[in-house]
């Protein structure tokens, strides 16, 4: 069970850290 | 005195001492943040630079927004991890007398969550589950630097007006040192002791046994041979009728948790039943200076924010929305609650307000704090990201619950958390003056900022991302078994309870409407996803906003500058804020309190 939960926080993170790397990305494009 | 002018008189004399401190404690705010040479920094000084020389910080390099982002969410991740292990570890670890046993993969999860993102959200029982080490070192840790991560993502916003084609937005380790070290831990100090001198308790004895005047007759759950509750062919508990004269009194350190709980905006109790245990809140007096400490941070915020950007009627601007919003919903609330039950007169029993007894809806509510303390602190909670309770919401009036609600979906604004409430009226007043440059034909600005495409997108990131996890979620639990599975009231209620769940999880607030059996693996996983998503989505957009000003020229004021400090913009602002709250909610907001208030009062 601890897999799973820390796997869904490390997603959770991931996503998270996505979204700031999509938003500079979209700061290059201006 | 009656009990709206009481309810008037507690209000005033609240707000006026929280404003009186907010110009003094806002200068101080700004000045240590910004690193002035001030006499807080003369003391701490040494020991800030302590820690940068132990974790090879560098004080003087700042960050681009995007380093400054993923350093604050490694940063919660790795506190996350520390919370969760403390939890699932304490049976093998020190400071826990009553060999509380370790809590639950989905608990620790949802916990470890709700103390990261200043939510608190609490599916367990503080006293019969977490031992003091898990209390100390997880959760209390965790409300001062979430409460610190607001207060960081707050400056760099407002760094982004300040600045002038900046590239960098400041440096977080710094940021979340100096809001820890000069303004959180010194006010914890001084507010711990106050309520310890009202009778908080502070210690790390083991639970005590009472002997109790009357037999106690209940239902004792009976176990099997392994201690696993006993269940019959419909899955309920198999109880057997007990008799006792025994009560367990639990103890720990509360009054240290007490205070960050409050001044941090974070809600989390030690106790379950939070601030209406006598523990944690045992007279009129410290609930007073609970309801005082809650506000503090978050109103002298905004005299920061106008001090630092070298113009303090913009701090007032803000806080007057923040002050109208705030008093006419919590005026609702009291008024809901002072009303009280229709159907009770209808029965014949008396509700009415005299000298002998309070009136009105005394459900849920202690009877050392009456209603209009209760009213005021549940508005209070939920106006910032709190979510500390002293009665509980699910007890409340239709409409007295229906305050709560909307104070959390409007966006906690009203002033707001600790950094939270600043940056999230900020957000609105940059909608606002796009809404007005499109009004007018021209190019919106903002403290002399244009605000342009991208801002706006950002924007929409930020507002839009919580209302998604709110609804998105409630939906989800409305439609499957799990999420049915933890109602205790059928209709309308049950379905407020859920959605109170999500709006409480996806706002950071952590205020429960206590009629939900929130503690299962439906209710920890996706109230969880909701809170990390709710927390750190809208800091992200946050985040890049403040980036994208600070990369900015400052563009002087004109003759067709629009005045953001009159009574003009806060009219635009409060329209701003509630067109989008309304637009957002009131679907859901009818499906729940509303239609539930209608039918109490055609007597159904």
């Amino acid at each position: 069970m601890d897999a799973i939960y820390l796997t869904i926080l490390l997603m959770l993170l991931l996503a998270t850290i996505g979204l700031v790397l999509g938003i500079d990305r979209i700061g290059e494009d201006r | 005195m009656d009990a709206t002018t009481k309810f008037a008189l507690l209000a005033v004399l609240i707000l006026g001492a929280v404003i009186a401190c907010a110009r003094p404690l806002g200068k101080y705010i700004a000045d240590v943040m910004e690193g002035r040479n001030t006499f807080a920094s003369r003391i701490g000084g040494p020991l800030e630079r302590l820690i940068y020389r132990l974790c090879g910080t560098d004080p003087s390099r700042e960050m681009t927004w995007s380093h400054y982002a993923i350093a604050l969410l490694v940063f919660n991740l790795l506190g996350a991890l520390v919370v969760y292990g403390l939890q699932r570890l304490q049976p093998w670890l020190p400071l826990n007398p009553q060999h509380l046993a370790g809590v639950s993969a989905d608990s620790s999860f949802n916990t470890a969550v709700a103390f990261v993102t200043n939510t608190d959200w609490q599916g367990y029982s503080g006293e019969s589950t977490m031992s003091y080490l898990t209390q100390m070192a997880g959760l209390t840790v965790q409300n001062y630097l979430s409460a610190a991560t607001g207060l960081a993502v707050a400056l760099v916003l407002i760094r982004g007006f300040i600045r002038h084609c900046a590239d960098r937005v400041g440096n977080f380790w710094v940021d979340i040192t100096r809001a820890s070290l000069y303004l959180l831990l010194p006010l914890s100090i001084v507010l711990a002791l106050a309520l310890a001198s009202q009778g908080v308790i502070q210690n790390l004895d083991s639970y005590k046994t009472a002997t109790t005047i009357e037999k106690l007759t209940f239902d004792n759950p009976k176990t099997d041979a392994d201690g696993s509750p006993l269940k019959d062919d419909k899955g309920n508990a198999v109880t057997e009728p007990a008799t006792t004269q025994a009560q367990t009194l639990p103890m720990g350190p509360v009054a240290s948790q007490e205070s960050i709980k409050e001044l941090g905006t974070n809600g989390g109790g030690f106790f379950n039943a939070n601030s209406a245990h006598p523990y944690e809140n045992p007279t009129t007096l410290s609930n007073v200076l609970e309801i005082a400490a809650i506000f503090l941070i978050p109103f002298a915020l905004t005299y920061a924010f106008g001090r630092m950007v070298g113009d303090s009627r913009q701090g007032w601007a803000l806080m007057v929305a923040m002050l109208v919003l705030f008093a006419v919903l919590a005026a609702t609330a009291f008024v809901s609650e002072q009303t009280g039950n229709p159907l009770f007169a209808q029965n014949g029993v008396d509700s009415q307000a005299t000298s002998m007894q309070s009136g009105g809806n005394m459900e849920g509510k202690e009877t050392r704090f009456g209603i209009a303390a209760s009213a005021l602190f549940a508005a209070a909670t939920t106006a910032t990201s709190c979510g500390a309770v002293n009665g509980m919401h699910d007890s409340m009036m239709p409409m007295g619950g229906f305050v709560p609600l909307f104070l959390m979906q409007l966006g906690e604004l009203t002033p707001g958390g600790v950094g939270t409430g600043i940056y999230t009226i900020l957000l609105f007043a940059i909608l606002g003056v796009f809404i007005a440059g499109l009004m007018i034909g021209r190019t919106p600005e903002y403290l002399g900022k244009k605000i342009e495409a991208r801002e706006m997108k950002l924007a929409s990131i930020f507002i839009l991302t919580t209302p998604m996890v709110v609804l998105v979620g409630t939906a989800i639990g409305v439609v499957t078994l799990g999420g049915q599975a933890g109602v205790s009231n059928p209709g309308a209620h049950g379905f407020s309870e859920i959605l109170y769940a999500f709006t409480s999880a996806g706002n950071n607030n952590g205020s429960a409407f206590a009629g939900l059996s929130a503690n299962t693996e439906f209710y920890n996983l996706g109230l969880g996803i909701a809170m990390w998503l709710g927390r750190f989505w809208p800091i992200v957009a946050a985040l890049a906003i403040g980036g994208s000003l600070a990369s900015k020229k400052r563009i002087p004021v004109t003759e067709g500058t629009m005045p953001t400090h009159g009574p003009l913009f806060i009219t635009l602002l409060i329209g701003t804020i509630l067109l989008i709250g309304v637009l957002n909610y009131v679907p859901a907001l009818a499906l729940g309190p509303v239609v539930e208030h209608f039918m109490l009062f055609q007597g159904r």
